[in-house]
């Protein structure tokens, strides 16, 4: 078929007779390549033959240029123009391994030549204008279907299918093999120098891909390890002491069962539980004793629990139970001396205590605050870069 | 996106670090170095135990209500 670039007649050359197909007034479009004009490419001289205008959603700010590149012997070449950054692509018959109109952007593609693809696009492209000579038969307002692909070796080549819209699974489809060319190279290769500079450096999609894949892992990476530290941390320590005292005993104070700290330098656990505080406050001193009657430490610690029902919805707050971490200097035998005072949430102070009281203390504890706030941290980086990753791969490489 | 990577990098790197350091240095922890005789303590200062200085707790969660 071919279209005059000047009076817009289509002229279908497939029978013996020229046959005249319409004639119509096409948009002007500013093509800074003109029919007829020379490419040199690899030391073979190509020809301009036919020129195409592609828009998506019918905006006619964003078209992409096509031009046919021709060469009676080497075959044909398409030339393709966005945004100021060209790429040249020919028809190829490797076939994909999977279907490329279901790739999302940043999903890889296999072909049968065992080359990787990450999806760039794929989408609805319509034919805004045409001329020159073409080998099949288009219309302005045709739509095509096309899915464009990037090599994920970095090398910059590209893969292309394209197919007829509205066509069935079995439409025709073409498959071309191409690569990015710098404005300097088809300056050169058309002899240009006019040839306006790309509106911005093209992003390659393997490669944020292939960056964001790499953040993804250290994050996971780093839950991971972080989670494991916390574990650890956790899991530190061995039992050394677990003792119920009553509320009578708390009144007073109770001195509690000797225990053993066998290292110098160690840090106790000290976990302070009381299972029956119910909308209550419980208020305890501690002091840890070494030996008979040597006070090393003295602390103290607030246990509350508060629940109810407000507005048809339950909440609680505060816990049943807490812990302490003390690093005593030396080892040898320690003992804890233990107080208490506990009322109803409704009561600010108390002298008695109501509610009995369990204690538990661990040698050896490791506090895995630190590592819970890591752990937390990873969680959150992971969380944000794979939602930036999600929302990467749903955007148009024109957004 | 390089700038992502550095931070990201930056942020795990030093957060896991951070972390170590600071449980491994056991941040946080109180020091048991007092030395208080708890006999000497009950004859000289108190009346009514050892911990009569100490108790200031304020509980009552509930009494402002809910």
């Amino acid at each position: 078929m071919v279209i005059c670039e000047y009076c817009g007649t289509r002229l279908e050359l497939g029978r013996d007779e020229q046959k005249v197909l319409g004639k119509g007034e096409q948009q002007r479009w500013q093509m800074p390549i003109a029919i007829g004009d020379s490419f040199k490419h690899r030391g073979t001289r190509y020809e301009v033959i036919a020129r195409m205008v592609l828009i998506e959603d019918n905006d006619p700010t964003d078209p992409t240029r096509e031009y046919l590149l021709f060469h009676p012997r080497r075959g044909s070449m398409w030339l393709a123009e966005y945004q100021g950054s060209y790429d040249l692509a020919s028809a190829t018959h490797v076939m994909p391994q999977d279907e490329p109109f279901a790739k999302a952007r940043g999903e890889t593609l296999s072909t049968h030549d065992g080359r990787k693809w990450v999806a760039v696009e794929n989408g609805l492209a319509k034919i805004a204008y045409v001329d020159g000579a073409l080998p099949w038969i288009a219309e302005v307002g045709d739509e095509v279907r096309f899915a464009e692909c990037e090599a994920a070796d970095g090398s910059g080549d590209l893969y292309e299918v394209e197919v007829s819209a509205g066509g069935t699974s079995f439409a025709e489809r073409e498959y071309g093999l191409g690569r990015r060319i710098p404005v300097s190279a088809v300056r050169r290769a058309l002899g240009k120098t006019d040839l306006p500079e790309p509106a911005a450096p093209v992003e390659s999609v393997a490669a944020t891909s292939s960056k964001f894949r790499w953040m993804i892992a250290a994050a996971v990476v780093a839950l991971l390890v972080n989670g494991l530290l916390l574990l650890v941390a956790m899991a530190k320590g061995s039992t050394v002491l677990e003792q119920r005292f009553d509320s009578s005993e708390l009144d007073g104070e109770v001195l509690s069962k000797p225990f053993e700290v066998a290292k110098p330098g160690t840090v106790l656990k000290v976990v302070l539980a009381s299972s029956r505080l119910d909308n209550a406050w419980m208020a305890v001193d501690l002091a840890v004793v070494e030996g008979e009657d040597t006070v090393v430490h003295v602390t103290d610690s607030d246990i509350a629990y508060y629940h109810g029902v407000e507005g048809g919805e339950s909440w609680s707050e505060g816990s049943r139970k807490t812990a302490q971490y003390i690093k005593v200097a030396d080892s040898g035998t320690y003992r804890l001396l233990v107080h208490a005072v506990s009322a109803r949430g409704n009561e600010s102070t108390a002298t008695r205590c109501e509610h009995p009281l369990g204690v538990r203390v661990i040698a050896g504890a490791v506090r895995p605050h630190f590592f819970i706030a890591s752990t937390v941290l990873a969680g959150l980086c992971l969380l944000l870069v794979a939602s930036r990753y999600n929302k990467w791969k749903q955007q148009d490489d024109e957004d | 996106m390089m700038a992502g990577k550095l931070l990201l990098v930056t942020l795990l790197g030093g957060g896991t670090a951070l972390a170590g350091t600071a449980t491994l240095s056991d941040v946080g922890v109180e020091r048991a170095n007092e030395q208080i005789r708890l006999r000497q303590e009950s004859v000289q200062a108190r009346q009514h135990g050892f911990f009569y200085a100490h108790r200031s707790h304020l509980g009552g969660g509930l009494r402002g209500g809910k």
